[in-house]
């Protein structure tokens, strides 16, 4: 019984290893299935950018400067 | 020596040998599909010299794509500049890297490579490194300066591209900073290259016969200089990832810190000409770290059944293969070291750190028993050792 815990107990511990691997190995993953890690474009910042300073009140502006 | 052990010991070899070599013809056929993946629309592109591609978009437009290569922590990172006509940097890409996720999640998080996009390739900016992920930040820098460098220098593209209209001068500017960031060892480098080989010969000198004090006082100061020095300080200790390392060939093509390796040479050339395990016994600061919470209440060592033995030496086995397979010393990686001593890591990483720490209060050095892959890999070696000298002794008798 105590062997079977001290097992059990051993065999959790391999599992939080292998949790820590998949985390590590996020960009082997990626990069297997986009085979690169990162990229960032021009296009994307630009979106990016645009939707960040785009507040409620540039929002409401732009509404009414359509009218 | 039980023949299973044998067979076992040669599969896992040939194992190994097949994941690299694999790997190898894997990282054969990647171009295609990492030019797909940076430029999306592209239609088409022409080698124009070594790591230099003129691309073509689906509208028609050629851009031109160039790879960087720089040592990282672990090997050489792989990153690519887009640059249009003009000489505009469209797109920054990190293509391939050993490091770490949460190294290259900081770099990515510091937004290192936006800082590039929308400058002209003759002014490539300098953004600054990222605290804790300074190795791996340098890698992606000075990967791109060499791009650039590159591209800037090639009388081919400049003939293809006249629109880029790259000056004599900015050649020259381009060619005086990639040199300044020259694959070399810094100070900090040197320093704990020194460390290692001094704890090595303190180590040597303690375990023989001419060290007359006590030995067990002297092993605790030198397990103790180790966790403040190789621990905290310089973070210099040698995981399943250096093995991997060690194994890929990347050493070859260059590493920022060399210094986990030499640990590991080290370890295993002692290892092999004494049958002694100094790394383990005098010098590794987590066990270190382990023995001294351990003290507290003099606990015992936890018993290794077999089944314990051959699922850490699976778990190792297994990791390795991915690593080699994948190129991606990283893959093999679980140690808590860097969330211990340095405080970089995921939060299972740190369950896992504090769980090892507060478990030695009442086990005495449970990872350096149970989980640790080094130890795994020292009877790995030692099972070579063995059988290696009585072939060598029932042929000296025959």
């Amino acid at each position: 019984m105590n062997t079977f815990f001290t097992h059990t107990a051993f065999l959790i511990f391999f599992v939080l290893c292998s949790v820590i691997v998949y985390e590590n190995t996020v960009p082997t993953f990626s990069t297997t299935k986009k085979y690169i890690i990162s990229i960032c474009t021009t296009e994307a910042e630009q979106k990016m950018q645009y939707n960040k300073s785009m507040t409620e009140n540039d929002y409401y502006t732009v509404i009414t400067d359509a009218h | 020596m039980k023949n299973m052990e044998k067979f076992s010991a040669i599969i896992s070899l040939l194992t190994l040998i097949l994941c690299f070599v694999a790997g190898f013809l894997r990282n054969q056929d990647l171009l295609g599909e990492q030019i797909t993946a940076i430029i999306p629309n592209s239609t088409s592109f022409e080698t124009m010299s070594n790591d230099i591609y003129a691309v073509t978009k689906q509208d028609g437009e050629e851009v031109l794509l160039v790879f960087g290569t720089y040592p990282g922590y672990a090997g050489p990172m792989r990153s690519a500049l887009v640059v249009s006509a003009l000489g505009i940097v469209e797109a920054v890409s990190i293509v391939e890297s050993p490091d770490t996720q949460p190294y290259l999640k900081k770099i990515i998080d510091a937004r290192i490579p936006n800082a590039y996009l929308n400058s002209h390739i003759e002014h490539i900016p300098i953004p600054d490194s990222v605290s804790g992920a300074t190795l791996s930040s340098v890698a992606l820098k000075e990967g791109i300066k060499h791009a650039a460098y590159a591209l800037m220098r090639n009388e081919d593209v400049r003939a293809a591209f006249p629109q880029l209209r790259i000056t004599e001068n900015s050649i020259a500017a381009a060619k005086i900073n990639s040199t300044q960031g020259n694959v070399s060892l810094s100070t900090t480098e040197c320093i704990k290259i020194i460390l290692v080989f001094l704890f090595f010969l303190c180590a040597l000198y303690i375990t023989s016969k001419k060290f007359l004090w006590n030995k067990q006082y002297a092993r605790y100061v030198l397990l103790t200089a180790s966790v403040i020095l190789l621990g905290f300080l310089y973070g210099t200790q040698f995981s399943l990832a250096t093995i991997a390392i060690a194994c890929s060939g990347v050493w070859l093509i260059g590493l920022a810190s060399y210094a986990p390796l030499i640990c590991l040479i080290l370890a295993i050339g002692i290892f092999l000409y004494t049958k002694k395990n100094i790394y383990c016994m005098f010098i590794c600061p987590f066990g270190a770290v382990q023995e001294g919470i351990s003290c507290i209440l003099h606990c015992k060592a936890p018993q290794r059944t077999a089944f314990m033995q051959w699922t850490s030496r699976f778990f190792a086995l297994g990791l390795m293969c991915f690593a080699l397979y994948f190129s991606q010393a990283s893959a093999a990686s679980y140690e808590p070291f860097g969330k211990t001593f340095n405080f970089v890591g995921s939060l299972t990483l740190f369950a896992l750190s504090s769980t090892i720490i507060v478990l030695a209060l009442f086990v005495k050095k449970p990872w350096c028993h149970l989980f640790c892959p080094i130890t795994p890999f020292f009877d790995y070696i030692y099972f070579w050792r063995k059988w290696f000298f009585s072939i060598k002794t029932i042929t000296k008798q025959q």
